[in-house]
């Protein structure tokens, strides 16, 4: 690894090791955001940044996870119930990937987002069959064990992204993300690969969610599936671009700001922006900043040879 | 309601109808410009939105009737296609050459539009749903009773439905749509004006769109999210139907009524969503990637 | 023992019979090449082997092992290499990246990324493209790109490589270039190669043995000479009988 990448992910272990020791509520909070988004970004990049397979579906592992730690408060030690989560978004990746992966490009896209919504539905009207309008949790730890988790999590995320895009593994998935069928020709697994990509993606949102059920203290399917977490996670992958974990960066700290600002006043400027902000990196720079940076390095490299 | 007499309804049948008549409008146009230009625009439902609040607008602030905004909407929905064609999507499309990544990120600019469109009707209006009250009168036939409004809507949407195949299929233009749809590099070598055939799938689709709204903006009440629903019935039916195949695609867009109302009626209204999501995604897994003959060559 | 074999390979599309009973077999270390008219087959007996498509009826074996039915993935890991008609290069990758995934899942397998460059440096080098390792692939010419096809089917290990029309649209000294560097390739690693190619005085020049393809049946098979000669050949090709 870089020198100046090892500075920059040690400087931000220590930022993020601090915050809870800050005594500020407010400014834990942005930093179980930012941890949280980290984390669930980073994961969706192990899936579609490097295989291209572009994914809006993603919050369903995380309202799986939620529902799950919901389900069983207080049956099972939290710490299972957490792990189970994850295992249980696995699974579910697991068990849809073979067929959901078989399609492609943009049909990818909208049926990843058909899928979560239908998981929603789903759940909704298992809920309503039952009386359930909404569960609430009594006893969740405190903000400090959550903030823990979480930047487990985050740290997970960015090990779990890193080492796959640098692995042979990872080659094999940015192999068929330039050309599927060259990709298999020569030797590549690709329809394994694609799910075990998917299966790894699942994992840690699972816990995530698991762990922000906690938080909010309350479940509520609309709002555990809520495909605005989709929406988020792509932009903020796509702000920063590029197929390693420092990409996310960029898009989760400026969007966690920008929420900040605008979320609870006025959320459809914040939604305006975001939807500007898409339209803008898919025609301008679909590479995304570091992509940007990275082309423009090596063409100036290029002119001076 | 015992399942036989839900499934004898005339009530139901009419409603189902009327559910197949609207999603086949709003299909026809999305099955037209998607088959064109491969570009999936999820923004289509959000016409329909607009349509939709362009009437209540006319309707309230005016009091020009639905009935005849609906020609204004339809228009100036036509117009905003041509515009959106020159101004934006004809550059995007010259850029890259029609790769699954192009196709996907051009889903999500669709998506971007998609939003920024619907939240800026939230600044304007609020999220609050709205409904006006016209043609409310209801009439009895047999056993059937049904809103003014709602038999007026049938009407204008079958003649619309009608208007659309006898066009396509009488005007050179059907044909040359065809040519573009299954292959617009060839149709262009024997002398399509592709552009033209772009320009014109879009203006009839966002037209088309924006006369549902207009439609819908009669019968019930709506909101600025109202499109999304509408983008994905309108994919089902073209999935179903078949890319370019318009007959078919009234056929399905039939289908999807029957399926929804009835399964609703059988069911329960919460389960609506289910039904539409689930036909959905076994649609994409189910149906072989053959139905969209992957475009070949430059 | 024959290196490939195929037994009454057939292979329908609907009423289109694309193969009829095709049997040969390829020995080791020999250099066959298939001939035919466009729609004669050629590229559909290639995907029929590489497991692109399966076969209606037949087998195919590669030293004795069934390959039938097996996926490209797997095909290739049994050893055998391919490139295609139209080129299907990693376009973002350099040409380097694009021969170490050959090499990492390829037949030869490599694990380490220190070993895997090696064993592609090499395959640069006898292609004599080492001046060009850190190129985008999508910035290489047609000829380049023919070439990164033709290596990357090398690299994977492959002991049997099938080139499908490498040489189409190459100028003719890319490809008398392509024809010495196949040649040098077959010889320096032993490979047995099957060559689909219109450019008629390459095939020749290089097969040592054709087999000739016409409406998806086999209807001639010999040496270069013994082709030039044959009579259903020339019927074929020029419509005439000698």
């Amino acid at each position: 690894m870089k020198l100046s990448s090892a500075v920059l992910w040690a400087v931000l272990a220590a930022i993020f090791l601090y915050l809870p020791f800050s005594g500020s509520d407010y400014l834990i909070g942005i930093g179980l955001s930012m941890l949280m988004w980290l984390a669930l970004t980073q994961s969706w990049s192990v899936l579609s940044s490097l295989t291209g397979y572009i994914s809006l579906g993603h919050v369903v592992f995380y309202g799986l996870g939620s529902y799950l730690v919901v389900v069983t408060w207080q049956q099972i030690p939290l710490w299972l119930a957490i792990i189970a989560s994850g295992i249980l978004a696995g699974l579910f990746a697991f068990l849809v990937g073979s067929p959901v992966l078989r399609v492609r490009g943009p049909y990818f896209v909208i049926l990843t987002f058909g899928l979560a919504e239908l998981v929603k539905y789903l759940l909704m009207a298992a809920e309503a069959y039952m009386g359930i309008s909404s569960r609430l949790l009594f006893g969740t730890p405190d903000i400090t064990i959550i903030y823990g988790i979480m930047l487990v999590l985050a740290v997970a995320s960015t090990v779990l992204l890193e080492g796959v895009h640098r692995s042979r593994f990872g080659h094999g998935l940015k192999s068929l993300r330039e050309n599927e069928e060259a990709a298999e020709t020569l030797g590549v697994p690709i329809a394994r690969f694609k799910r075990t990509a998917f299966v790894l993606s699942a994992i840690i949102p699972g816990m995530v969610g698991a762990v922000m059920a906690l938080r909010s203290t309350y479940f509520e399917a609309s709002q555990a599936f809520d495909p605005m977490i989709s929406i988020n996670v792509i932009v903020m992958a796509i702000i920063g671009g590029g197929d390693s974990a420092r990409g996310p960066l960029l898009g989760v700290a400026f969007l966690v700001l920008l929420s900040e600002l605008l979320w609870v006043e006025a959320p459809q400027y914040y939604l305006i922006i975001l939807g500007c902000l898409m339209v803008l990196f898919v025609v301008k720079l679909p590479e995304g900043l570091l992509g940007w940076f990275q082309n423009r390095r090596r063409r100036l490299m290029e002119q001076k040879a | 309601m015992s399942v036989l007499e839900v499934l004898f309804s005339g009530q139901l049948l009419f409603a189902a109808l009327l559910t197949a008549s609207v999603y086949a409008i709003v299909a026809v146009g999305l099955n037209m410009t998607y088959g064109t230009m491969r570009l999936l625009n999820v923004a289509h439902g959000d016409l329909v939105m607009i349509g939709a609040y362009a009437a209540y607008w006319l309707f309230t602030g005016l009091g020009i009737a639905p009935l005849w905004s609906a020609i204004v909407v339809t228009l100036a929905c036509a117009l905003l296609g041509v515009l959106l064609y020159s101004g934006l999507l004809k550059n995007l499309m010259a850029r890259a050459g029609g790769t699954a990544r192009l196709e996907a990120n051009s889903l999500l600019l669709f998506f971007g539009l998609s939003m920024i469109i619907q939240n800026v009707m939230v600044s304007v209006e609020t999220a609050t749903p709205r409904a006006y009250q016209y043609l409310s009168e209801i009439h009895r036939f047999g056993g059937l009773s049904m809103t003014g409004n709602r038999l007026a809507a049938l009407a204008v949407a079958i003649l619309a439905c009608l208007a659309i195949a006898a066009f396509l299929r009488w005007n050179i233009f059907g044909l040359a749509l065809r040519a573009v749809i299954e292959r617009s590099d060839a149709a262009r070598i024997v002398g399509v004006n592709v552009e033209q055939v772009h320009k014109v799938s879009l203006a009839i689709g966002f037209g088309a769109a924006g006369l549902a709204g207009v439609l819908i903006s009669m019968m019930e009440q709506f909101s600025p999210f109202i499109g999304f629903s509408m983008t994905i019935a309108a994919f089902i039916v073209i999935i179903l139907g078949g890319l370019g195949n318009i007959a078919a695609g009234f056929g399905a867009a039939l289908i999807l009524g029957l399926l929804e109302t009835y399964g609703v009626a059988l069911t329960s209204p919460t389960l609506r969503s289910v039904l539409l999501y689930g036909v959905f995604v076994l649609t994409l897994i189910l149906l072989p990637q053959g139905l969209f003959r992957r475009r070949l060559g430059p | 023992m024959s290196h490939l074999e195929l037994k009454n390979v057939s292979r329908n599309f609907g009423g289109l019979r694309a193969l009829s009973k095709v049997s040969f077999d390829v020995r080791r270390g020999e250099m066959l090449g298939i001939m035919g008219a466009n729609g004669a087959g050629k590229t559909t007996l290639f995907n029929v082997i590489t497991g692109h498509i399966p076969p209606s009826s037949g087998e195919i074996t590669l030293d004795g092992k069934r390959l039938t039915g097996l996926r490209p993935d797997q095909v290739c890991r049994q050893g055998v290499g391919r490139t295609f008609q139209i080129v299907k290069p990693f376009p973002n990758f350099t040409v380097m990246e694009n021969l170490l995934t050959a090499a990492m899942f390829g037949a030869a397998g490599i694990q380490g990324k220190a070993a895997a460059h090696e064993h592609c440096r090499r395959v640069l080098e006898d292609m004599g493209m080492t001046r060009q390792a850190d190129y985008p692939a999508r910035e290489l010419t047609l000829s380049g790109q023919k070439r990164l096809e033709l290596a990357r089917a090398v690299c994977t290990g492959a002991e049997i490589v099938m080139l499908d029309e490498v040489m189409a649209g190459l100028t003719p000294t890319e490809v008398a270039d392509m024809s010495n560097t196949i040649a040098r390739l077959h010889q320096k690693r032993k490979l047995t190669v099957l060559i689909i190619e219109h450019v008629m005085k390459a095939l020749m020049n290089l097969s040592e043995r054709i087999v000739v393809l016409h409406h998806g049946e086999v209807i001639a098979t010999g040496t270069p000479d013994e082709i030039g000669k044959h009579p259903k050949v020339h019927e074929v090709y020029f419509g005439e009988s000698r």
